[in-house]
């Protein structure tokens, strides 16, 4: 290991270390031994398992000196959105972990954004020593915001009734290339992939909103990208669509509670109208 | 260097959070100042030299963590670009995009008032590479100085200048032309803005 593969380590334990908090309060009391220890064997389990597939979907190249490499031109930045999307999911995977475990709110999302942040940076410092990448500080940048979105929704509530959403429908060409025999990751399949920023108009119409708006009812915005592998065509769709915000039905039953909260990360389709250049085209389903 | 790089390193690492903490003077909402934060800042950086005649602009975001109101480290990812005349820098020259990432320590040296000079040092990492693939990489050294304005316990923004002195002592693909070090002394003016949640477990 060379002293610039060692630095690069030692920042990154050093900023973990410096995030522990001074735990200025006591918010252990009503933490749960057994599902700490439960969590903790999951995530372990789950880190290895995406740590393997990611290994071998990524870095079977040559490994090669620790350096920086811009990408902002890749993929139209539909890239950057997955990586604010994961820093995001993987923080409320975390918080929602913690919480079950019996720590306080704050803790858990305090913590569940420095442990996503955290994960996406290591994925970040892996590509930094693989011939084929190297350290995107653009993919760091969308990491740092996708992890802050938490933290901001806490303080400021307001920004709960905004959420990131990702749709996934597998492209023509990705699945020519597992025709073909190409162990391509579907995550890099950047084609089928669709980001969106949902929201919920309930909070801009008062405390009394019409009735025939119902409360799960969402509205989103995305942003895709087509033919990213032809230079001259490569463009990106603006999609307009409707939207679910589960969580905002009633039940008294944990695991449906439990459900909608996993269900209010994607974007399930629902009618939407998508701007394809000059082209606007209505959907019924997207 | 590289040994001064590793202590500064470990040495930020090996700080200890105060026991207590400190309380801002505004902080009675139940808002601490300490813990995480996520700063963004933009430098334009300019360096006129005998030997080396190079410009620059770069964005830097990253998390940071306030030990007190005193006192915050941040871990700073940079991207953007920079010009170097030609035949600066050998084998390759000309414009590069730049990537890197610095730990930093600021002091400020006031603890009261929404305006609070500030000192900060700090050390990185960084590579420049051109559309070729081919580029440099190196570390390097940051000291800087300004005021910051803080309007709300949630939000401070800071205007400084810096000064950053980097050394490239390897290339990151061989070129065939003989590399030969170099070192880039680039001054800049800084501003940031700076998110503080004010969550702490």
């Amino acid at each position: 290991m060379t002293i610039r593969n060692t630095i690069v380590r030692i920042m990154l334990i050093a900023f973990f270390f410096v995030s522990r908090g001074d735990g200025g309060e006591d918010d252990t009391s009503g933490v749960l031994p057994g599902r700490i220890a439960l969590v903790g064997a999951i995530t372990a389990g789950t880190v290895a398992a995406v740590h393997i597939y990611q290994a071998r979907a990524w870095w079977q190249g040559p490994r090669a000196p620790f350096r920086f490499e811009n990408d902002w031109t890749y993929a139209l930045n539909i890239d950057k959105l997955g990586h604010a999307y994961g820093a995001y999911v993987l923080s409320h995977l975390f918080s929602y972990s913690m919480d079950w475990s019996g720590f306080t709110h704050s803790t858990s999302i305090y913590y569940g954004s420095v442990m996503g942040l955290a994960y996406q940076l290591y994925v970040e410092v892996e590509d930094g020593f693989h011939q084929d990448y190297g350290f995107s500080p653009g993919d760091a940048f969308s990491d740092v915001i996708g992890a802050a979105i938490p933290l901001a929704q806490e303080r400021f509530p307001v920004l709960k009734n905004f959420s990131l959403k990702w749709s996934y429908y597998p492209s023509t060409e990705y699945i020519d290339a597992l025709r073909g025999g190409s162990g391509r990751a579907f995550i890099d399949d950047y084609q089928g992939q669709t980001y969106f920023i949902t929201m919920n108009p309930h909070f801009l119409m008062g405390d009394h909103p019409p009735s025939w708006i119902p409360s799960w009812l969402g509205v989103g915005f995305g942003l895709a990208a087509r033919d990213l592998e032809n230079t001259q065509a490569r463009r990106r769709l603006y999609i307009f669509a409707l939207d679910y915000n589960f969580s905002r039905i009633e039940t008294d039953s944990g695991f449906l509670r439990s459900l909608f909260t996993v269900l209010d990360h994607f974007h399930l389709p629902a009618p939407g109208v998508v701007l394809d250049g000059s082209i606007v085209k209505l959907r019924l389903v997207y | 260097m590289r040994q001064a790089l590793l202590l500064i390193f470990l040495f930020i690492s090996a700080l200890p959070a105060p026991a207590g903490g400190t309380r801002a003077p505004s902080d009675s909402a139940g808002h601490r100042y300490e813990g995480l934060f996520f700063e963004f800042s933009v430098v334009p950086q300019y360096e006129a030299a005998p030997s080396v005649v190079e410009r620059g602009e770069i964005a830097l975001l990253g998390p940071g963590y306030a030990f007190s109101r005193m006192c915050v480290v941040s871990l700073l990812f940079a991207t953007g670009s920079r010009v170097i005349e030609p035949s600066a820098t050998r084998p390759v020259n000309g414009r590069f995009g730049f990537g890197g990432a610095r730990l930093e320590i600021t002091y400020f040296l006031v603890g009261k008032g929404p305006f609070r000079p500030f000192c900060s040092a700090g050390a990185g990492l960084y590579s420049i590479i051109n559309v070729g693939g081919f580029g440099y990489n190196g570390n390097g050294v940051h000291v800087g100085a300004g005021v910051g304005w803080e309007p709300t316990d949630f939000f401070r923004s800071k205007l400084g200048l810096e000064f950053d002195r980097m050394r490239f002592y390897n290339q990151i693909r061989a070129s065939g032309g003989v590399f030969e070090p170099f070192t880039l002394n680039s001054l800049g003016v800084s501003l940031s803005f700076v998110f503080v949640p004010g969550i702490l477990p």
